[in-house]
């Protein structure tokens, strides 16, 4: 039994001061955030805000903006300052209005006017139609129109009475009269007047009879003659009444007319709309002069959909004349409607109707000439929305489309209004994984986003950039109305930024998650009584956070606590170490414990993952064990097969694994169960490895030190206890007081590992062991024990089923220095 | 004038009048419910067409079908007796609904028609504005004052039900005023005067009725405001008191 080698480790011991990195207090030149004035959203984020500078000032189409970064790094604010300023550059965008199209009634035209204007073109139309419906009406009762009429009447009336007394005269010279019968008129024999009976008529000769009936019917074709000439006669007459009509309505109509005319006249189009208008109010007057029978059918025609709606004008979107620049409009709803505009219909008798006053603007209309800010997950998830804006960006013009007309869902008539130019900029914002994965399925997107903004997630800490956060901490504390920040907790707050940034040299700017803690650490001050905020108030705010939401985090150490989960914190065992793992569940991360545990006995050289086989553990936890499987098979006993057969496995874990974190820890229970040499409990041990054996950065770093400090706290810190973590993760540690003051003490050790020699060393106490010029590993060394008991299994294995047993394992083949060639005789 | 009920007793219609409609009898039936007067159709069977028919030569020109056609005594008569008992039988639906008192007469000689009825000064005669195109309007109107000393025009339409009763007077001792207030104390309805001195068509405001003594408007005026008004308007042929 060959002796063991004490490990003599250089100090892996990380220094208490790499631990937490403070703010540096006596760079920050305040007392108080009062002191300190508001700085806008831009620091550390040059990159986005270049692009943004140039996507809002390039006027070529396609030129849109895509802003993407994570939650709470207040794209949208910073976007929507740099706009502001932007926006003074952009003239002020055209008012747009719908009028009624007198020639397509279903297609309703739109007319541009200057900022402003269009609420007055409104108006303006208002006005003369409601000064026509008492002009016209007055227009025709003057006494002038209706002696004219009267006049046209009379020529008619006058007309058939003279044809028909003039007949009747002749028949009365005849000794006839003209009857009316029920059916019609007759010619009759009379005396003095009184149609004869017929039995004096019978009294005549034949020849005065002959001679009557001759003479009437000499006169019946003068009678059929007067008849056949009255429709002609009567339409002479509507003529006369119509061109009546017309004169008087011109007369009335004109001076209104071109009065609003006047007022437009820099405007053709508005001048050739209100032609239009006059020749169809000249072509029906007729509803102004008639008043509907009954309220019912008064209400509905001065009602929306009334007949006089044509001569209104429909004001889709209007600037402010004395404001300049271009408008910013936020969608928060894009759905097709809300985003191209509207049809509407209403409901008349049981038929849905429209016209172009129930046309509606949507949020292209009113940022049409500036900026739109959509957010791309709302835009997304919209039917129809994403396909249509693409397709208007296209066409360089609004298009409103009805939606349930193309579906189907209405087959009522409906409009196809003008469209509309369109000059506007469109901002999306969204999380990187949507850009990345639209830009993958969707080939249209970099055609109308060629702009992209990618804001930071951190910048670096410097004594500048610490100072640069403080002012971004006034500015939340100032836009909140919160009290004033003291330095100490302006401090405090910018370590808290560099833990979220998981980076001691780096400071997240995530700034939403940075104005929660402020307004509660105001809070906390408030409920202190005090008028500004201090530290204590923003540790407060800090514990109260993790308070809430720690709930699980306290039920999981208590079951370590309780033994109900396994974890032991000091002594050593063989084949078991304990990983750290995190959880993260509703924005709350913190750091576990779990014992992993390996078996090994002679087999076929695997190395069994119980996580992947039972389908619990992910890609990316396999690929760390088939890493430290390959690590294993190029380092020891190479001139052998692998006959090794191990398991490895986290005890107690119930859910999925992810991550390949634990692989180190994997790696020396493994190790630890071939040499058979215990490790220590009461260092937990977090990071991946490498086929090489070197150990490499993970995440939660933090979390996971804090995790299993925690739990050795409440069972009393042993001053051996410790995590050790990889070397490369030193620079994340933004570790909690506590934690660090127990290792400024001596109570608890922080490690950092470079490569898994120096970790099972750690754990083990026995030197790894490096392979020597013999090729072989320092004698009783850890690496010396794995290699033997592997060519031990190789040879079982070579040996299984013959009746001895076998001998003492064969003797090993030097690894290096390779054998001298031999010598040619 | 007192102001006792209205001087009225009756109203009469001419039933055999081309344009007389259902609306007509309806609303002359509605106006003597109103005033609580009798109303009185009357239907002139005019015998010459049936002595037309007799002879051997008689024919018609049919406006309807613009032709001509024989005319035979039994179409003749049976046309008459078809229009009576129509006009009959509207006469007495109208005048039921109303719960009036009623009185039918078919008039079988011109000059009867053309007296003047029996108690001409409490009668009023109903003559529809646009129901005699080939009539003229004067002749119209002329003929019911002969029939009656007061004239009711009424509009070719639904006219109001309700509203203040539009006394249209051209001094204090108008006749017009008296009535108007007798009919909106019967009516129960505001009465409003109004000066005729400045009044046109345009201006007389809204109303149930309007009462004017005859030649305060042109007979063209008062066409105007039966039609463009829609309102009844009653022609009293009274001398200032």
């Amino acid at each position: 039994m060959p002796t063991e080698t004490r490990a003599v480790l250089p100090s892996l011991a990380v220094a208490p001061a790499l631990l937490r990195r403070p703010a540096n207090l006596a760079a920050l030149t305040f007392k108080t955030t009062a002191e300190c004035p508001p700085m806008d959203g831009f620091t550390g984020q040059k990159r986005a805000l270049d692009a943004v500078r140039f996507g809002s000032r390039v006027s070529k189409p396609g030129f849109n903006l895509f802003a993407i970064g994570a939650p709470g790094a207040r794209m949208q604010q910073s976007v929507e300052t740099m706009l502001a300023s932007a926006r003074a550059d952009r003239p002020a965008p055209s008012d747009w209005v719908y009028v009624h199209n007198f020639a397509a009634p279903h297609r309703p035209t739109a007319i541009g006017l200057p900022a402003g204007r269009a609420p007055l073109f409104q108006k303006a139309m208002h006005e003369l139609i409601e000064d026509l419906k008492s002009a016209l009406p007055m227009a025709f009762e003057s006494e002038d129109y209706q002696k004219r009429r009267s006049a046209v009447d009379e020529v008619f009336q006058k007309k058939q009475a003279d044809a028909f007394t003039a007949l009747r005269d002749k028949a009365e010279a005849a000794q006839l009269v003209l009857l009316r019968t029920p059916l019609g008129f007759a010619f009759a024999p009379a005396k003095n007047g009184t149609v004869i009976s017929p039995d004096e008529f019978r009294t005549w000769d034949e020849a005065k009879q002959r001679e009557v009936q001759k003479t009437i019917e000499a006169l019946e074709p003068e009678l059929e003659h007067i008849m056949h000439q009255f429709p002609a006669w009567e339409k002479v007459r509507r003529e006369e009444v119509r061109k009546l009509n017309r004169d008087t309505a011109s007369l009335t109509i004109a001076p209104l007319i071109e009065d609003a005319k006047t007022k437009f006249a820099d405007m053709p189009q508005v001048s050739a709309h209100l032609e239009a208008v006059r020749a169809d109010l000249i072509e029906n007057i007729g509803m102004f002069i008639v008043k509907p029978e009954g309220e019912e059918a008064q209400s509905a025609a001065m009602g929306p959909g009334g007949p006089f709606d044509r001569y209104e004008v429909n004001v889709m979107v209007s600037h402010d004349a004395t404001a300049t620049g271009a408008p910013i409009v936020q969608e928060m709803h894009p759905t097709l409607g809300h985003l191209t505009g509207r049809i509407e219909y209403m409901s008349q008798q049981g038929a849905l109707l429209t016209n172009f006053r129930l046309i509606k603007p949507g949020a292209m209309h009113r940022a049409n000439g500036g900026y739109l800010l959509l957010d791309v997950r709302s835009l997304l998830t919209e039917p129809f929305s994403w396909t249509a804006l693409k397709r208007l960006l296209k066409q360089g013009e609004i298009v409103i489309e009805d939606v349930n007309h193309f579906l189907g869902l209405t087959s009522t008539v409906t409009l196809e209004p003008d469209p509309i130019p369109l000059d506007l900029k469109i901002v999306l914002f969204g999380d990187r994984m949507l850009y990345y994965m639209l830009a993958m399925y969707d080939p249209e997107l970099t055609e109308h986003f060629k702009v992209l903004a990618d804001f930071e997630d951190d910048f670096d800490r410097s004594e500048a950039n610490e100072m640069a956060m403080a002012h971004i901490i006034a500015n939340l504390a100032y836009e909140d109305k919160l009290r004033p920040l003291e330095c100490e907790a302006v401090g405090l707050i910018i370590e808290q930024a560099a833990r979220m940034a998981e980076n001691s040299g780096k400071l997240s700017l995530l700034t939403g998650e940075l104005r929660d803690l402020i307004i509660e650490a105001d809070f906390r001050a408030g409920e202190a009584g005090r008028t500004v905020t201090t530290r204590a108030d923003v540790q407060k705010a800090l514990d109260e956070q993790i308070r809430r939401a720690a709930r699980l985090r306290d039920r999981s150490q208590e079951s370590i606590l309780r033994e109900i989960a396994l974890i032991d914190t000091q002594g050593a065992r063989t084949g078991q170490i304990n990983g750290l793992s995190v959880l993260q569940l509703g924005g709350f991360a913190f750091g576990r414990p779990s014992r992993i545990t390996c078996r090994v006995r002679p087999g076929s050289g695997n190395v069994l993952d119980i996580e992947r086989e039972t389908k619990l553990g992910g890609p990316i936890h396999s690929k760390g064990v088939l890493i430290l499987s390959g690590f294993l098979a190029g380092r020891f006993a190479l001139d052998t097969s692998m006959s090794l057969y191990a398991s490895l496995v986290m005890e107690q874990s119930y859910g999925g694994v992810e991550g390949d974190s634990a692989s180190s820890a994997e790696l020396y229970t493994l190790l630890s169960a071939l040499a058979d040499v215990p490790l220590r409990q009461d260092i937990a041990v977090t990071g991946s490895i490498n086929q090489q054996g070197e150990i490499q950065a993970i995440g939660g770093a933090n979390e996971k030190i804090e995790g299993f400090f925690d739990i050795c706290a409440k069972r009393g810190l042993t001053g051996t206890q410790g995590v050790a973590i990889p070397k490369s993760n030193v620079q994340h540690l933004m570790l909690r007081q506590d934690v660090v003051e127990a290792c400024e003490q001596g109570r608890f050790t922080i490690y950092a590992i470079g490569t898994a020699d120096e970790g099972i060393a750690l754990l083990t106490g026995i030197a790894a062991g490096e392979r020597g010029a013999d090729g072989r590993f320092t004698s009783g060394s850890v690496n010396a024990k794995v290699e033997d008991r592997l060519r031990a299994f190789a040879s079982i294995r070579q040996h299984f089923g013959d009746s001895k047993p076998p001998a003492a394992a064969p003797e090993p083949v030097p690894a290096a220095p390779p054998a001298p060639p031999p010598v040619a005789p | 004038m007192s102001s006792a009920g209205p001087p009225f007793k009756r109203i009469v219609v001419d039933l055999h009048c081309s344009g007389c409609d259902r609306l007509i009898v309806q609303q002359a039936a509605e106006f003597a419910q109103m005033l609580q007067l009798e109303l009185f159709g009357r239907f002139f069977a005019d015998p010459a067409p049936a002595r037309l028919a007799a002879l051997p030569f008689a024919r018609e020109f049919r406006v309807g079908e613009r032709a001509w056609a024989p005319l035979e005594g039994d179409n003749v008569s049976l046309e008459l007796s078809l229009a009576i008992a129509a006009a009959e039988r509207l006469f007495t639906q109208m005048s039921a609904a109303a719960a009036i008192p009623r009185r039918f007469q078919i008039i079988h000689d011109q000059d009867v028609l053309e007296q003047p009825i029996d108690g001409r000064g409490e009668s009023i005669a109903v003559i529809h504005q646009s129901g005699y195109a080939s009539e003229s309007f004067d002749r119209t109107l002329e003929s019911a004052f002969q029939t009656a000393a007061s004239v009711l025009i009424l509009p070719g339409g639904a006219a109001p039900k309700s509203g203040p009763i539009l006394a249209v007077i051209t001094g204090p001792n108008d006749p017009a005023a008296g009535i108007a207030a007798a009919l909106a104390s019967a009516a129960g309805e505001r009465l409003l005067r109004l000066d005729a001195q400045a009044g046109t068509a345009a201006q007389v405001p809204d109303a149930r009725l309007i009462v004017a003594r005859r030649g305060t408007f042109s007979n063209a005026t008062l066409a105007l405001i039966a039609a463009r008004k829609k309102t009844p308007v009653l022609v009293v042929d009274t001398e200032p008191a």
